[in-house]
This record gives structure tokens, C-alpha cells and sequence, in this order.
């Protein structure tokens, strides 16, 4: 039957209109994202953050490598969808009756298990290599007359103090330190006068121990795109060229959709699969079907055993290096995020309420560490640490020498958990998605350009 | 990961008497015997001790590396070149494997 438009008589128009209007709307509505617990893991088991009991132990199950180590802080927040927020700040009361003890102070100010606050503070002692900056220089803490309960306050929970956004760990509402060892701490405090008083003492003449004068030297590896300078690349050439044209059990292979790969050239070293060129630089995808944020190597983990029957499990060599064989083949493009899908946009936001979730034992959030608030662009020890807004960058997965492995960004963000006494979430799981695409926005704004796989360490 | 994948990297083209550089990374694990209060804790070792290097057959670069050697060694050597030939490198390590790649260097 043919129902011409003009043979519609008008009100039934405006209906027919009314109702695409409608449909129109569902379309572009912004969708529910799943969570980590609605998420069945592709990950392969180091990266699922599995807790068990082992002898009576409660533990999370980590990678082998790195010093990941397998604490448990399965009481503090996370980042799953959910998870409580962490206590408010707490004020405290000195306790009476302790006795200070300055040279006690001095060893828990250095103490690794304690913090270090000499990771982010400068103290009198030339033993601590390097000093990092991102709180202010202790040298001459005791000649600003501050009060004893003052400076107690500030290791209990800095935040009663300079606020909610504070990029100090509240030391002991989360029970890092005991009353004690703070009483210890202020001792210590109140004794650095300066030399003369006032002045910082001179502590080495090392210009590269005060975090204030060190030279910021970048190191340089090498050509990322030479085989001979980048194990990672050689990595991604005997693993996933070979994959790419390898039938999977289903009968089908890669190259069978999307194309053989072709001659190499300056920036595809491994060569040019023209479907996949600039495809990487527009992830993190939403992903209706599957109600989340993707990246290339969640989707990945989910398309090629659909497709091939070849199993890709995320973190996994064959997912990584997969997926430094597609992403590079955007290498020079800017990244390009869908910011104007409403999806997206909802992404997005959940991402950068992510960066300022703070969690963990330590109570702290990428912010305090990543933002011009915090320690971006300063010293944390000898670590530069990436401002979010200028230089963080996900040109991931690269070649980390420090491990010689390649590393996707979501074994980088479950590393943070370490530092921070927090679980990690599955590597695959739809927050760090979300987390992924706030710093990709950034990327996309500031017109990064793509480079897989990177050389760093 | 793929042990033992060596990569060469040479000039496309050279001239006669040039001295042209060649860089050389094989992809291999650096164990090394493990100790804890002068005690071996781990006695299984595998690195990297001897690299050659011909051109044309003719021995041109030799090294003894030791434990010392790094994770997946680069190694660069400076070859003069009479006649277009072919660079080979030879890596081997304590366990008796050989890991070898060739590389063209034409005129």
C-alpha cells in the first residue's frame, strides 16, 4: 500500500510528528551506565582485584610484578559505583599527658609505612633523596609560633583546617598514625627553626636534593617507532601482527572484516590497516548495547571472542598488544572524543567526580595529587607529578622500562591504588572507563596528539 | 612474552668505506641468582654472555657481557663497509640457546 504524505490529513500529521518527535527523544536520551558489579570482568584474574581468604588472611589478589603487593583495604571507598564516601573530616583534641619526643618525630616523618611525609615535605636532612615539594618546606615550621594543637590538627585531618579539597591525607582519622606518634610529630616540628632562624638551613649543596632548585631534567629513550629502541613495539609485531590474520576458532580472523595490514610507513612502523586508521583516537566509545564507556582494549575483550573465538581477556599481552596495533594506527592524529554525545558528556562528568572521589585508607583522590590544588607540576620525592589540565596524558599502552612490559592505562590506574591503600576495581570495569574518558576530554581539548606505543618509564 | 626476537637496524644504503652504525636489541629475560643474607634463594640463572657480530662471514663485533647485561639489550657497533653485504648478529645465553638475525646493507 502506498500512503502518500499529502493523502494524511492534518491532525493525524502533527500525531505522526508528535510521535517521531518522541521516538527522536528516546534516541538521544543519555542512558544508565552499568557498574563494576553489574559488569561481568573479560579481565584475566591478576586484574579482577579478586579478595580472598589465604591462611586466615584476608587478601586482593594483584599482578606478580611491580610490587603491587596484596593488602586488603576492603573497608575504605573505591571507585565502584556505590561504594560510601569517605568519612568527613574529624576534629581532634592533644591528647594530654605525652611527652613529645623530637628525635621519635624525626624517624616517623621519613618512615615509608607512615607516608612519607618526606615525599611531599622538606625537612633538615640531607639522608632523604630526594625531597619532594608539594607541601610547603618544614625547615622552618617551628619559627612561625604556631600552636602545638594547631600543627596536631594538621597531621590528624588537614581538612578541619585548609578545607575539603585539602591534598594532605587526613594522617590520623585514618588511622595511619597513632595520637602518639602525631604528639611525637608536632615535637619534631616545633624544633626546625631555620638557620639563622627564619632562613631554611642550607642542607647539601646538591642543587638536585631541594626539590625548589632541582633542574628538571626529561629523560629521553629513543625513538618510540624504532624497533631497535622500543620492546614494545617488537612485542605488538610477534604477537599481534600474527594474531590480526590468524583465524580464531569460530572460523574467522581480523583481517577477514577489517582488512589485511598493509606496507609500514614513518608512523605505523608495523604497518597500515586503512579501516583503522583514526579509529582509535575517537575512543572511549559509548557503547550502547553494552550501556558503558569502552576503550579500545574493553572493547576488545568483548568483539574479537564474539567475532573470532579468539579470547582477548583485558590486560592480557594479546589484548595490549592488540590494542597498540589498532591505536597506532591513529598515531599523529589529534584525539578526537565524541564531546559533543550526550552520553559522552555524562561520562565525562562521572569521570572528573571520579578524579575528586577521595578513597582509600589514605583518603585521597587523583586530584590531590594531579591538579594544580595539589602536587601537579611538583616534586613527589623525585616523581614529577602530570597536571590534568596541562600535561597528564593517556597515550596508552607503552613500553614501561621500569617493568620491561608493556602496561595498558588501567594497569597504570590500579598501580595508583597501591600508593593510595586501595583496592583496585577490574581493570575492565565501566568507572575507570568513565576516569579514562575525563582525561581523554582534557587530551581532545588541548589537541594531543596520538603516539602509541609510547617509551617511558 | 616472545624471547629471543632479534631486531636489526642498519642504513638502507651505505657507500664504499663508510662506517655505518648498527643497532641491535634482542627481546630477553634478565635472571640473575637471587640471594637473601649471602644465602641463593632462586639458583636458576639466564642472561645474555656472548654476542657476535659478521659481515659477509667475516667476524667484525664481539662482546663478552656479563651478568651485568641488561632486560632486553640494545647494543650498537660502528662496521666499515668495502662491498654491499649482509650484517649478521649471533646473541647467546647461559642456557646454550642462540639467537640470531641478518640484515642487509646494500650500495
Amino acid at each position: 500500500m502506498k500512503l502518500a504524505w499529502k493523502t494524511i490529513s492534518r491532525g493525524k500529521r502533527t500525531a505522526l510528528l508528535a510521535i517521531g518527535a518522541v521516538l527522536l527523544g528516546a534516541c538521544a536520551a543519555v542512558g544508565t551506565t552499568v557498574t563494576s558489579k553489574e559488569w561481568k570482568s573479560r579481565a584475566i584474574p591478576q586484574s579482577q582485584g579478586i579478595v580472598k581468604d589465604v591462611g586466615g588472611k584476608r587478601i586482593q589478589q594483584r599482578y606478580p610484578f611491580g610490587g603491587f603487593g596484596t593488602a586488603n583495604f576492603e573497608q575504605w571507598p573505591t571507585f565502584a559505583a556505590g561504594s560510601p564516601a569517605y568519612p568527613p573530616p574529624r576534629k581532634a583534641q592533644m591528647p594530654t599527658g605525652i611527652k613529645g619526643d623530637p628525635k621519635k618525630g624525626h624517624a616517623l616523618l621519613k618512615a615509608g609505612a607512615k607516608g612519607p611525609c618526606t615525599g611531599c615535605h622538606v625537612i633538615p636532612d640531607a639522608a632523604v633523596w630526594p625531597a619532594g615539594n608539594v607541601g610547603p618546606d618544614l625547615r622552618t615550621i617551628g619559627h612561625r609560633g604556631l600552636s602545638d594543637a594547631y600543627l596536631y590538627q594538621v597531621i590528624y585531618d588537614p581538612r578541619v583546617i585548609f578545607g575539603a579539597d585539602s591534598p594532605m591525607a587526613p594522617f590520623g582519622a585514618s588511622g595511619m598514625w597513632t595520637e602518639e606518634e602525631i604528639v611525637h610529630a608536632v615535637a619534631y616540628l616545633q624544633t626546625l627553626k631555620g638557620n639563622p632562624p627564619g632562613v631554611p638551613d642550607k642542607v647539601t649543596d646538591d642543587r638536585q636534593w631541594d626539590p625548589n632548585t632541582r633542574q628538571l631534567v626529561r629523560p629521553a629513550y629513543g625513538d618510540p617507532l624504532d624497533l631497535t629502541a622500543n620492546p614494545g613495539l617488537g612485542l605488538a609485531d610477534s604477537v599481534a601482527v600474527p594474531l590480526w590474520s590468524e583465524a580464531g576458532p569460530k572460523g574467522k580472523s581480523c583481517a577477514g572484516c577489517h582488512g589485511n595490514i598493509g606496507a609500514a610507513d614513518a608512523q605505523r612502523p608495523l604497518g597500515v590497516i586503512a579501516s583503522m586508521v583514526g579509529v582509535g583516537a575517537r575512543y572511549p566509545k559509548w557503547v550502547a548495547q553494552r550501556r558503558r564507556m569502552m576503550s579500545v582494549e574493553d572493547f576488545l575483550a568483548v568483539h574479537a571472542p564474539e567475532t573470532t573465538g579468539h579470547e582477548m581477556p583485558s590486560q592480557g599481552e594479546q589484548n595490549i598488544t592488540m590494542s597498540i596495533l589498532v591505536k597506532m594506527q591513529s598515531n599523529g592524529m589529534p584525539y578526537q572524543l565524541a564531546l559533543k554525545d550526550g552520553n559522552v558528556q555524562a561520562a565525562v562528568k562521572r569521570g572528573e567526580e571520579l578524579f575528586n572521589r577521595r578513597v582509600g585508607q589514605r583518603g585521597q583522590a587523583c586530584a590531590n595529587c594531579h591538579s594544580a590544588r595539589g602536587g601537579g607540576n611538583k616534586f613527589l620525592g623525585g616523581r614529577f607529578l602530570a597536571d590534568v589540565e596541562k600535561d597528564a596524558m593517556v597515550n596508552h599502552p607503552y613500553w614501561r622500562t621500569a617493568w620491561q612490559r608493556v602496561i595498558d592505562i588501567r594497569i597504570r590506574m590500579q598501580w595508583c591504588m597501591t600508593p593510595l591503600r586501595t583496592n583496585m576495581l577490574p581493570g575492565d570495569s565501566p568507572e575507570y572507563a568513565d576516569l579514562e574518558t575525563f582525561l581523554i576530554s582534557k587530551q581532545t581539548q588541548r589537541g594531543d596528539k596520538v603516539l602509541v606505543p609510547r617509551l617511558s618509564h | 612474552m616472545a624471547v629471543g626476537q632479534v631486531r636489526i637496524k642498519v642504513p638502507e644504503k651505505a657507500k664504499a668505506g663508510e662506517v655505518v652504525i648498527v643497532r641491535v636489541l634482542v627481546t630477553h629475560p634478565m635472571e640473575v641468582m637471587k640471594f637473601k643474607d649471602g644465602k641463593p634463594v632462586a639458583k636458576q640463572y639466564n642472561y645474555i654472555h656472548r654476542v657476535e657480530a659478521t659481515y659477509n662471514g667475516k667476524p667484525v663485533f664481539e662482546a663478552e657481557t656479563t651478568q651485568s647485561v641488561s632486560q632486553n639489550p640494545l647494543m650498537a657497533f660502528p662496521v666499515r663497509v668495502m662491498e654491499p653485504g649482509t650484517v649478521k648478529v649471533t646473541f647467546q645465553d647461559t642456557q646454550g640457546k642462540t639467537y640470531t638475525s641478518q640484515a642487509e646493507i646494500k650500495f
